[in-house]
Order: structure tokens, then sequence, then C-alpha cells
């Protein structure tokens, strides 16, 4: 059943057994696990079935870091969440992450790949991606494509798989028809309240843009509400614990960390008459679904060099040919101020060399236009207790404090970048495929000047042991509260290369099998 | 750069050029000031007969790498790393081999990528023996 938050009578009190916060991704995946389960479930979500304006200014907040997108710009607050605007995209986070990686400081889940793995066949069900099967070989072979032809000791291929499933859209029926879930559209937590003396949650506080405000009572408590709202909501919730819940260590709101993309840099491809376009564009597998690979560093490269996980998504670029008779090489010389024109000149420069090194020169092939790999690169962000979401001084039309965005990136995560960068150009001059060309090579200082995110928001409430060192516990229940646990990307201690909405999503499979068993217990 | 320039330069490279050679390889042992001359002759022709096809390439990436150094390149590293010791390299100089030649080129730029020893050269990642060749042809300028 759906209602109408903004009908609920004013100051009424409203029980349930599970309270989910938030229905996007990680929200919809629960309430479709506990459906038709002999427990009564609460779905509540801020917007209604439709994107409007109102709503979606709640996300507004401010950038006071790295430069970032408008904060109400990258997000969809209404049901299905930020699948209403997602790509699809979905690859699981590779085993080696999960480990603690001694040079990347915080790294280490409380949980093995090996665990997560069946929820992320789960997940896969969930978003309708077919067999969870990532081998770029086998998918290559599928699809009649051919892989890069550089050495997998050096560098490797990654493959995605696509499906851009509007989980509002898909499930609404579902959900609505579940005879144990209610869905409060319209209704948005303004607080988690804590039971006095207490380490548990008693109720959540609820108010409309219409000015009703309601409560509700249960037993256990989700709040799946995406990496930054997650820890504003936990950090307006201070009816106990004056930092806000959770935040005994001030550990909740820090550690933000997106995927840092950042386009730098292409291949000059010796043999101009091929294209690669498994790397290039989405091929389709199965119905709905399609696959793109990616080129990425073998585990035991990223362990050897010490740097963040990475990967780099490849796009076509087909430029013009630089003019050989416009311009001498002593016209070169005075080129310089000219750097569109000296770039294609210098790219030309090379492929004339790279020709020369591969099989002797072959000017009366050459073709009109030059054919280069572009190269986005897409790095794990290092986890950064300085990179946080706090409260800001400006209010919402909730009278809620906005969200303030610091994003830091580390030094660690320019080299990072940097040096896997110069690892893919090694292996692509090696296998005599062409050569690499890194844009803004010389300065560091503004190497990353145009390093944007993947709209991916993680590590706000990360997941840990220690509650000294992260927000919530395996199972994802806040450190030190019996019935609050938190679902989404946020939890994410570290992120990998991969888009994280597959994990989130197996995440909240594994949440929910986690609730089932407490009812059980 | 006059041409006066040029002549003294390119003597001066094959000076040296074929002194590192006749002491690396012991090619040409009649004389050593003949023999240093006469080998860097014979190598000099030779770069200038294998990949004189695109010697502009090679010449404006060379400017544009020197120019980057903010002074004068250094002629030993670039000797250096042209005549590593190579196993071959000798003969294909003595025989004037361009096929051999290439192919030992083309071995050292690939071993280069695989030691890491890469050049940026307005961020193009080069390997070390192709920048040096870029080099070697900006100073010696003319290669018949």
């Amino acid at each position: 059943m759906f209602i109408d938050g903004r009908t609920i009578e004013n100051g009424q009190q409203l029980e349930t057994e599970v309270c989910i916060i938030g229905a996007g991704a990680a929200g919809i995946t629960l309430a479709r696990e506990f459906s038709n389960m002999p427990f009564r479930v609460v779905l509540v979500e801020s917007g209604g079935l439709k994107h409007d304006r109102v709503t979606q200014g709640l996300y507004k907040g401010a950038n006071t870091g790295h430069p970032y997108y408008k904060l109400d710009e990258v997000r969809a607050r209404y049901f299905g969440g930020s699948t209403n605007l997602w790509g699809g995209h979905c690859l699981p986070i590779r085993p080696m992450n999960f480990e603690a990686r001694p040079w990347i400081p915080l790294s280490g889940w409380p949980i093995t790949r090996k665990q997560l793995d069946p929820y992320y066949l789960r997940a896969h069900r969930t978003i309708g991606i077919g067999d969870y099967d990532y081998d770029p070989a086998a998918l290559a072979l599928r699809i009649g494509k051919k892989i890069f032809p550089f050495d997998h000791s050096r560098v490797i291929t990654v493959a995605s798989r696509y499906n851009p499933l509007r989980f509002g859209r898909k499930y609404e029926a579902d959900i609505k028809k579940a005879e144990n879930i209610t869905t409060h559209l319209h209704s948005n937590v303004v607080s988690i309240n804590q039971g006095r003396d207490s380490d548990s949650i008693t109720d959540v506080e609820i108010k409309t843009l219409y000015g009703n405000h309601y409560s509700i009572r249960a037993k256990y408590f989700l709040l799946a509400t995406g990496g930054i709202e997650n820890a504003r909501i936990l950090l307006l919730s201070n009816n106990i614990q004056s930092s806000g819940l959770g935040n005994q260590n001030d550990l909740v709101g820090r550690h933000f960390m997106e995927h840092i993309w950042y386009p730098n840099g292409y291949i000059i491809p010796a043999d101009q008459s091929v294209t690669f376009d498994f790397y290039i564009k989405q091929h389709r597998i199965a119905d709905k679904v399609t696959t793109m690979a990616h080129l990425s560093l073998p585990e035991a490269v990223i362990r050897r060099e010490q740097i963040p996980d990475f990967r780099a998504e490849i796009g076509l670029e087909q430029a013009p040919l630089w003019q050989y008779d416009a311009l001498s090489a002593r016209g070169t010389e005075t080129n310089n101020g000219r750097g569109e024109n000296l770039s294609r000149e210098l790219d030309q420069r090379v492929l004339n060399i790279l020709e020369e090194m591969e099989s002797g020169p072959r000017s009366n092939t050459r073709k009109h236009r030059l054919i280069r790999y572009r190269l986005a690169n897409y790095s794990e962000q290092v986890p950064n207790p300085d990179s946080r979401v706090t409260l800001g001084e400006k209010t919402d039309a909730l009278g809620l404090r906005r969200v303030q965005l610091h994003w830091q990136l580390t030094e660690l995560d320019k080299r990072g970048i940097r040096r896997a960068q110069e690892l893919i150009a090694q292996e692509v001059g090696k296998a005599g495929f062409g050569r690499v060309r890194m844009e803004l090579i010389k300065d560091e200082e503004i190497l990353l000047k145009d390093a944007r995110g993947g709209a991916h928001h993680m590590g706000t409430t990360r997941m840990g042991d220690d509650p000294k060192t992260s927000v919530v516990n395996k199972d994802c229940r806040i450190h030190g509260l019996k019935n609050l646990y938190v679902a989404g990307t946020s939890v994410f201690p570290t992120s990998g290369f991969a888009n994280p909405t597959l994990t989130l999503v197996a995440l909240a499979a594994r949440l929910a099998d986690h609730i089932q068993t407490r009812f059980h217990a | 750069m006059t041409c006066d320039n040029v002549v003294n330069r390119r003597t001066f490279l094959g000076r040296i050029v074929g002194f590192v050679l006749v002491g690396t390889f012991g090619v040409l042992k009649n004389s050593l000031a003949w023999a240093t001359q006469e080998a860097g002759d014979r190598f000099i022709r030779l770069v200038g007969k294998t990949f004189g096809a695109n010697r502009l390439s090679f010449e404006v990436l060379g400017r544009v790498y020197i120019r980057s150094l903010h002074g004068k390149p250094d002629l030993g590293p670039i000797v250096d790393t042209l005549l590593a010791n190579t196993p071959g390299l000798s003969i294909a100089i003595l025989h004037e081999d361009r096929e051999q030649f290439r192919r030992i080129i083309a071995n050292n730029v690939k071993k280069d990528f695989a030691d890491g020893k890469i050049v940026a050269v307005e961020g193009y990642m080069l390997s070390q023996t192709e920048v040096a060749l870029c080099q070697l042809f900006v100073l010696s300028n003319h290669f018949s």
C-alpha cells in the first residue's frame, strides 16, 4: 500500500516492526526482500512517484572543498532514488579491495569478497543484469570483439555489465502489492530518536512539506538515504548524543569518498585501421543487458606499486590529420602558441615514429583521420578523514541544517593516478600497440584540477570492527546502538574502482537476511 | 644553424659515436683517429638510411624535447642509449644492414618500455631510445 504522508494527521504516532528510511536502490531492495514476511514494514520516502522541484531542493548544500557538482543535481529525491538517473553500470569490487592494504590508510572491510559473492548474485537478479560473470575474455568472445593485446601480468581488461534499471518504476507494483509493506511518500525523516538511558532507537520523526508531522515507532530502523544524506540525518539526530547518532568518535560524515574521474591523455595506436570497440561502446549480451570493457592493472601490480585501485574508460576520437605541407619542422618552433595545432602535429609525428619502430614507414597507407583512444581515468579514492560531510548554517524548507561537503584528495590519490597512467603507457609501448600521451604531466599541482567524481558518495558511515575507526559494524548496525542499521554506499570503508550500485544492492540483501535472522531469534 | 655548424657538429658527432663504437665493439681497428670517424660516419649514415624517411618527425620531437631541457642536450647519454651493448649491433653497423638495425632499435624500444625507461616529450610517453634518436637527428641535422 502507498500512502501520502501529507494526508496523515498531525502528531499521529504509527507503529511497525521495520522502518526503512529512503526508497532508493538500497531501500527498495530491502523492501523487496521483506515482501510478504511475517512482520510489518514501513518504507518512508521523501519524494513522491515523480520528480518535484521543491523536494529535490532539500538536497541543496554547499561545496567547500575540491570543485564538485551541485549537490541537488547528482541525486534524485523521489521513489526509486538515484536509480532514476543512473547509467546502470555494474561491476563487483574486486577481492583485493576487501583486504587491509598497508599502503591505503584505514583500508580493509570486515567482510570478504567471498562472503559477499552470494549477495552479488542476488543483486544481479534484482538489477536484472544476467549471469554473475565478468570474465572479459568470455564476454568478448560472446559478442565477437577483440581485447587489447596487452601482457596480462602488466595491464588487464575488465568488463562491466549495464542495465539502467529504474528501481521505482520496476518494483512499484510489487511493493504496493506486498501486504506487509506500507510506503509513505512525501515523508521526510527529520530526526531518528534514541530512547533516554537506552541504547535503542525508539522512533523517527517525520515532517512533510505541507507542514504536518508524525512519528513512526519500530523494532528496527534501516537508514538508506544515500552517501551524503545518511550522514546528514545521523548528525541531525541529536536528541541524546549532542554530536549526532553514532558520532561518539567524530566519524559520521568523515572519509567521504568519490571515484576520482579524471579525463587525461590518450593512446595513439600504431595500427590505425582497427578499432577495439569492446572498450568504446556498450554491446548487448541479453535482454536489456549490455557489456563494455575498460583497462585496469592486475592486483599484483597495484600491490607492488602501492597505489589506489584504478581503471580507465576508453573513448574513441578521430581527429583530422595535421596537414604536412602547412608547416615545416622549423614552423613547429613558432607553432608553440597554437596548442591544438601543435598537438595535432605532434600526434602525427609520434605516429610516424611509431610506425617506423613497428614495421617501417607506412605513409602511403595513411588515412585521412587520426584515431586516438581517449583515457578517462577512474580511480579509487583513499579514505581521508578531512574529506567530509558536515552540517552547514543554512537551513532547508523543513528548517533542517543543510549539508556542507568538503571533498579533499590526497597526495596518494594524485600519485596513484599518475603512476597508473605511466604503467599503462609502458605496456602500450612494450606491446608495440601505440604510444600514450599524458596531458598536464609537468605540473603536479594542477594534475587533478579537472578531476571530478562519478557522483558516487561513499564512506561517510564506514563499516568496520573497531568503533574508533568505523561507524557501523559488519552487520551494518551502528556501533553502540541495538536497532539502527545503515544501508547504502556510506558504509563502504573503501571503494575499489567499481561503480557502487551493485555492491550497495548486495549489501542491502545481506542486511535483509540479517534482520530476518534477528526476527527468527 | 649555419652550414658550417652542421658539418662541424656532424663531424663532432661522428667522432664521439665512432669512439664509443670502437671502444664498445672493437670495430675498425686500423687507426683510432680514422676508425672513430669512419665508425661514426657509418653509424650516422645507417641511422639516416634506416629512419630517414621520417627524419622530420624525429627532428621535430627532438627539438621539442631539447627545448624542454632548458640547456644543451647531453651527448653522452644519447650515445650511451643508442649504442648500449646490444648483440648484433656492431655487425649491423659494419655491414650497414638497415633491416637488422631497425630490428635492434625496435627491440631496444620495447625493452625500454618494459624496463620503465620512458621519457615524457610534451606529455608523449616515448622510450629512451626513441628520444635519443630524436635528439641525434637534431644534433647531426642532416642525414643523407
